[in-house]
């Protein structure tokens, strides 16, 4: 037989198998994605917990003639003698930890596969094998957190069982059909991850690489369906829904799962975990490049920590969007529980994650403009930083001022009254919106430069082109700083509707500048390819800011998230008699947020450590 | 130069006018009252 046979032979069978791959891999797509449609399905309106209080969470009373009977028990009665103690362990500080480790794992295995996909399919558009390659790097990073993730799962549940007996039966007893669905997407995505990572050689040519992103696809859908299922369990312990209001199930799951906060978490935790998964990949990108011992390795992860970057700040961007909708439908939900958020006892975690996320942003366009050194050409937009550097800080100090803190009476005597005669005019809204719109048009104009540095524009109308982009940015600018002047001159109820116009802006901005620079750059000269590695140490430090500041501020306001059901195991029909039912100090709660933090750095560290580990026996047996 | 600084200008005046279209109909979908 000729070897030209031999390989036709081959081919044939590898297409052959490659086709059955593909068909059932769509019938799973086709199964998966009917699977998740009715998690999509049209909203309906959501219940109020104010109305909750005294009549019923979903607008159905078990006790009425004509009304659906319960097909569930109450929520039972306990007393401090409910919850056991195991090993003088405290209940909620052992749960606290446990799934907050839990979820800072979770977010990362969930946004990795997302921009995995990505480069991915950008490798096979473009034939660079270094997106390949990159891919293929982040989803073996992730293979350790994503068994940690199932892990810390266990020992949640187990933890649950243990410390919160009763309202775990419970939860159960009303989730059983979700508990279901959501073990076989796990046994799924598994499926998909092992079959993915370990046949990604196998899975390198031709149709079979189409097979092999259908799998990361699956992986996806499988992950993202994991995730809203799971968020139905906390966004019903925040805001019920689908049961009565002594806490009985009315016998539709879906009334249950889809609550009035359901989508907003489900937006939110979504984003957010792209930026966290970018942020993550870019510590690693950072460690490995400081750990780098010649020049292709530093080139190589000054790259992929650029990527990384990129993929946080584009979670980064539309993340307080997202939030600001969570927030609007905490506030329809409940007014007492959006007060108890903004303006009470959370109040001041608001502030410090205003200068977290400032400290993101100013962390994002300071690597970006270090950047600039790396690329020929980069050096004629370095005059320029230090206006932009001046916007970010001016719009940060402005989104860190707080509205109303508790003071002392020699406090409010010395500053004149309850507000700063000056700063309290930037406690508001109206200051904070416009604060933060320009701080992403800022950045995005950062990456705009970073973009077009190295490269010189060939259309003839160049010029004309610059003016409209600076006119675009001027006049975004004016328009949020004159929507958010004007909000101090109307009423509450129309100043809220603003911020919509104002985010428009940024999305005008983001979008029309996008597309203008795009066609402008089109068929541009390269003054040369940008000098991978040639990056200074504290670039670095940058992406590890990124990646701690992330995941401080995520236990940050995720303990604000679960603590403002204060007292309540299920917020108003399911209460809390645990002896750590009260609501901690806010110092409290951050210094223990902070040792979560620490634990889980530690984790990511072993896990970079293993990834150096098994490298340094390959280079043994080598 | 000079014919830079006019389009400049004339750009600042459509992307105002574009704003001022897009902000009074956002504000009309949500059914509050539009700018002056």
């Amino acid at each position: 037989m000729k070897p030209s046979m031999l390989t036709g032979d081959v081919t044939t069978k590898r297409t052959f198998i490659g086709r059955q791959w593909s068909i059932l891999l769509l019938v799973s797509a086709v199964f998966l994605v009917q699977l998740a449609t009715p998690l999509f399905a049209a909203e309906e309106p959501a219940p109020t917990a104010d109305s909750a209080v005294t009549e019923t969470v979903s607008g159905a009373t078990a006790d009425e003639p004509g009304e659906p009977q319960p097909a569930g028990e109450p929520a039972p009665k306990l007393t401090a003698e409910s919850y056991p103690s195991f090993f003088g362990l405290n209940n909620r500080l052992t749960v606290w930890m446990v799934a907050q480790l839990h979820l800072f794992f979770a977010a990362f295995v969930l946004g990795v596969p997302i921009f995995v996909l990505v480069i991915e399919g950008i490798g096979m558009a473009t034939g660079d094998v270094r997106y390949d390659n990159m891919a293929r790097e982040f989803i073996k990073i992730s293979m350790v957190a994503f068994s940690f993730t199932a892990t810390l799962g266990g020992i949640l549940l187990f933890s649950l069982i243990f410390f919160y007996p009763d309202f775990t039966v419970y939860s159960l007893n009303i989730f059983k059909p979700v508990f279901m669905v959501y073990a076989l997407l796990f046994f799924v995505e598994s499926i998909c991850l092992y079959i993915y990572y370990y046949g990604w050689d196998a899975l390198s040519e031709g149709n079979l690489k189409w097979v092999h992103l259908t799998l990361i696809l699956l992986l996806n859908a499988a992950g993202m369906s994991l995730m809203v299922l799971s968020n139905s369990w906390v966004t019903f312990m925040m805001a019920p829904s689908g049961v009565s209001d002594s806490g009985a199930y009315l016998g539709d799951i879906w009334a249950v799962v889809k609550g009035p906060l359901w989508n907003p978490v489900n937006l939110h935790r979504f984003i957010a975990n792209i930026a966290y998964g970018g942020s993550i990949i870019g510590a690693y990108a950072a460690f490995k490049f400081l750990t780098a011992k010649n020049d292709k390795d530093k080139a190589h992860y000054d790259w992929m920590g650029y990527t990384a970057n990129v993929i946080a700040v584009a979670g980064l961007l539309p993340l307080p969007f997202a939030g600001y909708w969570l927030m609007k439908e905490v506030y329809t939900y409940s007014q007492q529980m959006g007060i108890t958020l903004m303006g009470g006892i959370f109040a001041w975690l608001f502030i410090i994650q205003a200068v977290l996320i400032g400290a993101l942003f100013l962390g994002v366009n300071y690597y970006l403009w270090i950047g600039l050194g790396r690329i020929k050409g980069g050096e004629k937009y370095r005059p320029y930083i230090k206006y932009l550097a001046i916007v970010l800080t001016g719009c940060f100090l402005v989104w860190l001022t707080p509205h109303t803190i508790v003071m002392t009476g020699q406090e409010i005597k010395a500053l004149g009254g309850a507000h700063h005669p000056i700063l309290g005019f930037f406690g508001v809204m109206s200051a904070k919106n416009t604060a933060v719109n320009l701080m992403i048009t800022t950045t995005f104009l950062s990456f705009l430069l970073y973009q077009r540095a190295g490269k010189t524009p060939t259309v003839s109308w160049v010029k004309l082109g610059n003016a409209a982009i600076v006119a675009l940015f001027v006049a975004a600018a004016a328009n949020i700083i004159i929507l958010g002047v004007y909000g101090y001159y109307i009423p509450a109820a129309v100043r809220i509707g603003l911020s919509v116009p104002q985010v428009s802006t940024t999305l005008s901005v983001l979008v029309l500048g996008t597309i203008i620079d795009k066609i402008m750059y089109r068929k541009a000269e390269s003054l040369g390819e940008a000098e991978w590695g040639k990056m200074p140490v504290r670039s670095q430090y940058a992406l590890f800011l990124l990646a701690v500041s992330f995941t401080w501020l995520m236990g940050l306001m995720g303990y604000v998230r679960s603590g403002i059901r204060q007292h309540w195991h299920v917020y108003t029909i399911f209460r809390d008699y645990s002896e750590s039912a009260y609501t901690p100090t806010l110092g409290y709660a951050a210094i223990y947020i902070t040792k979560i933090t620490l634990v889980f750095l530690v984790m990511v560290i072993f896990i970079f450590w293993l990834d150096a580990f098994s490298k340094k026996k390959k280079e043994v047996k080598a | 130069m000079g014919k830079t600084i006019i389009s400049f200008f004339g750009f600042i005046v459509a992307w105002g006018i574009y704003m001022y279209i897009i902000d009074n109909l956002l504000m009309m979908a949500q059914g509050l009252p539009l700018f002056p």
